[in-house]
């Protein structure tokens, strides 16, 4: 292969890989898995009539199975359920094919990890920028 | 001081004896004035029995009781079993202790844990300690029942009620409560508690050894512990720690097994308890139905501990079987469950409800309709798919053009994919499709793109990507062996099943009675292990897990199953 | 029946000595607080089956008294059924005009069935109705009167009368004899 081109193919390979990282960790860019766990929730109609204490009692089973129990993270041992946001207003389709309009949870977002807290320490420069 | 103090004191019994004289000749002693006919001894204990569980005096008038002093309510509502329980030995809840009632320990004074202090340590709130308080007479604890103070005078009608009950059915029930958990339950001896397994001939190899693997486990285990505490000095004070004297108990397990026909069975069980009559059965196995063995533990008061079955028996009243759930029954209920909560936008649109014609769809099928129906709403049409014969996308065409079904559901393996998979490219198709997710098996997280947003799937355990987490815990038993030898989820079940019997065990303090290792179980918290979202106990509550998630397969390259509904109950 | 030495004579004297002396109970019986409580805006279920929004049902002008309970609880949960089935009797005919709910801390298994059943064994008479939801619902309504209780197992005997539109609620923690019920009830006018 030409030397120039080399340097060039390995750049590009290496900033590829950085931005597949990248995408892959969710909208903040915070490694981990993302999850939610929900506080309130309201039903938004939209343009759809109908009855709003159905959507209302709709909108709390989607905004329920959006939110996740944290004795399902905790239980186990050796994971980190790391608080990262208060209060964000998720939006979610209905999703019904009934009824339309969309539900707004309002719920504490958390991430969660590996308890590699006691992990040693390491040399390589490009794993400590990994690690946040 | 001392002299007040006295006479005091001897002021509070005379008005306690006064009170409880008055209070039980108030209540009417037919025992002066007629001599009642002579019951047997049996006669008089069921009546005992009926008084203690069921609040109804021998007469077949409920018991008068007054509860908080002066609140009164009917022994139906509320009665001696409430909170002492089946098995007389007491429960926790919350802040409140109740202290055992059977004779065998009410009649034995309760010492101080430390010498020289005036109380038993206790947490409670309102009996903050238990007290210190000489052995019972018959005297003092109809006392006790009628007027609701103990033999040292203390008053416990904040939490007890007090019920008027005449002379002759008090006797009555004292007698019962000296029966009350008297004898050692059979099986148990002072070193050792034999149980058994009860494996049908027939099931699937994989699914029985799957089964008996932890169980087998859990009693080696257990056995090991026993051995190297006699052994070794040091591991017998760790056990004696962790377990108390549970922990130099052996314990064995039979596996009985039965061949033939049900109807041949109960004779088969009969004749191995008599051989071994077993403390309780553990586990247990069958590819179908598992109603013999119940009625067999039910009749013999035998605590069968989660057999592992599709197909359990269900009912509000029955006591010694434990099950993890109501079955794949529970997956059709959860369906109508869902359903129930657009009901008014479904309203006079069609059902249809196809169904494969054998044990497990049927059982979902009549999980659905039997919800559904009680729902009040109107049923769903049922079509039948006869055993053998994979839905084909001409037949499935034929009943969505016919009937024109809103909501269609297909309860059948992973061959009516194909079928669907057509009807779904179709312009007209239903609006929505609910199908087995445990009987799709593999082929579920991997359903076709066209379908994920049409399908819905019932899915009875925890997300496989939050459970991931639990796995470490359900491995521990297949150390050494081939995890692809076992079928995972009965591995699983019968995990959770001995976790659940060791932390019985241990709650039990001591006293190993049939009947306080099912009371036991009904005061455990909620619990999470593998598999199962949520297990949750209560007294009488014999369906460990009751929910059911509604889930959807994600759109894309690594699809996930992600749900669509909360843990939610039909 | 006893025979008490001396006669019945003097114990009835000093019963009626004893009953004049000031109650025993220096220590209050329970504790009585005042409290805003938000209600959450969930949607659950009686046990007729029959969909409830929470706000709309707790934002009534009747007096309303409130209960956390399960089916197959053992002590507390009688204790303060009783009381409410206590103050129905009481209430007479009128009794539909007191809304009593009581609120499943144990949704997992009390379904409609299973409330019906608990209300007819106390004979529950119009204007009491048990409530259960989904599990995360139940949660977030215990959360809003701050009776919180991780487990069922570890819950405590707590009543919440209300007094005005506006949230006040009276938060009682105890189990209460029939009489100091009664006269929390007619505190606040009911």
């Amino acid at each position: 292969m030409d030397d120039a081109v080399k340097p060039i193919l390995l750049l590009l390979i290496f900033g590829l890989l950085a931005a597949g990282t990248v995408l892959a960790d969710g909208d903040k860019g915070i490694k981990g898995e993302h999850v939610f766990i929900v506080h309130e929730y309201r039903y938004e109609p939209g343009t759809t009539a109908g009855d709003p204490d159905t959507g209302q009692a709709l909108c709390g089973t989607r905004c329920n199975a959006l939110s996740v129990d944290y004795r399902n993270f905790i239980d186990p041992g050796g994971w980190r359920f790391i608080k990262i946001a208060s209060d964000r207003e998720v939006t979610l389709d209905l999703g019904n094919p009934f009824f339309g309009g969309q539900c707004v949870c309002t719920a504490d977002e958390y991430i969660v990890r590996l308890n590699d807290f006691n992990k040693p320490n390491l040399k390589n420069a490009t794993d400590l920028l990994k690690r946040e | 001081m001392n002299n007040m103090k006295k006479i005091l004191n001897c002021l509070k019994l005379g008005f306690t004896a006064l009170t409880a004289a008055l209070v039980l000749a108030g209540s009417g002693s037919a025992f002066a004035a007629t001599d009642p006919p002579r019951l047997s001894v049996d006669e008089q204990l069921r009546l005992g029995e009926r008084m203690y569980r069921e609040g109804i005096l021998p007469s077949g008038e409920p018991m008068k009781a007054f509860v908080s002093g002066d609140v009164p309510v009917d022994g139906t509502a509320f009665t001696c079993v409430s909170c002492h329980l089946r098995s007389g030995l007491g429960s926790v809840e919350g802040e409140v202790i109740t202290p055992p009632t059977n004779g065998r320990i009410l009649y034995q004074p309760r010492e101080s844990y430390i010498k020289g202090s005036a109380f038993v340590p206790s947490y409670s709130n309102y009996a903050k300690y238990l007290p210190v308080r000489p052995a019972y007479t018959d005297e003092t604890l109809a006392t006790l029942i009628a007027a609701g103070v103990d033999p040292t005078g203390r008053s416990v009608v904040k939490v007890m009620p007090r019920y008027e009950i005449d002379d002759r059915d008090m006797a009555i029930l004292i007698a019962y409560l000296k029966t009350l958990s008297g004898q050692p339950s059979p099986g148990v001896s002072e070193k050792h508690i034999s149980f058994a397994t009860v494996i049908v001939e027939g099931t699937d190899p994989v699914a029985v050894e799957s089964m008996v693997l932890p169980l087998q486990f859990s009693v080696d285990r257990k056995n090991a512990l026993a051995a190297a505490s006699k052994a070794n000095d040091r591991v017998a004070r760790m056990g004696y720690n962790m377990l108390g004297d549970l922990h130099s108990y052996t314990f064995s397990l039979s596996r009985w097994i039965l061949k033939g026909a049900p109807e041949t069975w109960r004779a088969q069980l009969e004749d191995y308890y008599r051989k071994e009559p077993v403390f309780a059965l553990l586990g247990g196995i069958s590819p179908g139905t598992w109603e013999p063995v119940h009625r067999f533990c039910e009749e013999h008061k035998i605590p069968d501990l989660i057999p592992i079955v599709n197909e359990p028996v269900i009912s509000d009243h029955d006591w010694y079987t434990l099950y993890l759930s109501r079955g794949v029954r529970q997956e059709g209920e959860a369906a109508a469950g869902y359903l129930k909560s657009m009901s008014d936008l479904i309203k006079d649109r069609t059902i249809v409800q196809i169904t494969r014609d054998n044990r497990r769809g049927q059982a979902l099928a009549d999980g659905f309709s039997s919800t559904w129906l009680a729902a009040g709403h109107k049923p769903a049409i049922n079509i039948q798919l006869p055993a053998g014969d994979p839905l084909s996308a001409e037949k499935l065409q034929q009943i969505v053009t016919q009937d024109k079904p809103a909501v269609l559901l297909i309860w059948d393996d992973a061959s009516l994919l194909p079928a669907l998979t057509a009807l779904a490219e179709q312009a007209d198709h239903p609006d929505m499709v609910m199908v087995s997710g445990t009987w799709l098996g593999k082929q579920a997280k991997n359903l076709p793109g066209s379908l994920r947003k049409l399908v819905y799937l019932t899915w009875p355990y925890r997300l496989p990507q939050e459970d991931k987490r639990f796995d470490i815990a359900a491995r521990k038993v297949l150390a050494g062996k081939r995890p692809n030898n076992y079928d995972p989820i009965i591995v699983r079940q019968e995990y959770v099943a001995q976790e659940l019997l060791g932390k019985a065990l241990m709650d039990m303090r001591g006293e190993y009675y049939r009947d306080f290792l099912l009371d036991t179980i009904g005061m455990m918290e909620d619990q999470y292990f593998p598999l199962y979202e949520r297990l949750s106990f209560g007294p009488g509550q014999r369906y460990a897990s009751k929910g059911c998630f509604i889930v959807q397969v994600s759109p894309g390259e690594n699809p996930k199953l992600e749900r669509r509904s909360e843990w939610m109950m039909p | 029946m006893r025979k008490l030495p001396g006669g019945h004579l003097p114990f009835i004297v000093l019963l009626l000595f004893i009953t004049a002396l000031p109650a025993s109970a220096n220590k209050p019986r329970y504790e009585r607080t005042v409290e805003t409580i938000k209600v959450p805006d969930v949607v659950l279920t009686n046990q007729d089956g029959a969909r409830v929004r929470l706000t709309s049902l707790l934002n009534s002008d009747q007096p309303l008294i409130v209960d956390f309970i399960y089916g197959t609880c053992t002590t507390i949960c009688p204790v303060l059924s009783a009381g409410f089935s206590n103050l129905q009797k009481k209430l007479g005919p009128d009794s539909a005009k007191v809304h009593l709910v009581s609120i499943t801390i144990d949704p997992e298994n009390d379904s409609p069935q299973v409330m019906k059943e608990y209300l007819q064994r106390y004979r529950a008479k119009p204007g009491w109705d048990f409530l259960t939801g989904s599990r995360k619902d139940i949660d977030r309504v215990m959360t809003a009167f701050n009776a919180y209780f991780s487990d069922k197992m570890d819950h405590q005997p707590l009543t919440f009368i209300r007094t005005q539109q506006d949230g006040e609620w009276i938060r009682l923690y105890g189990l209460l004899s029939g009489r100091d019920f009664m006269n929390e009830c007619k505190k606040v006018g009911i």
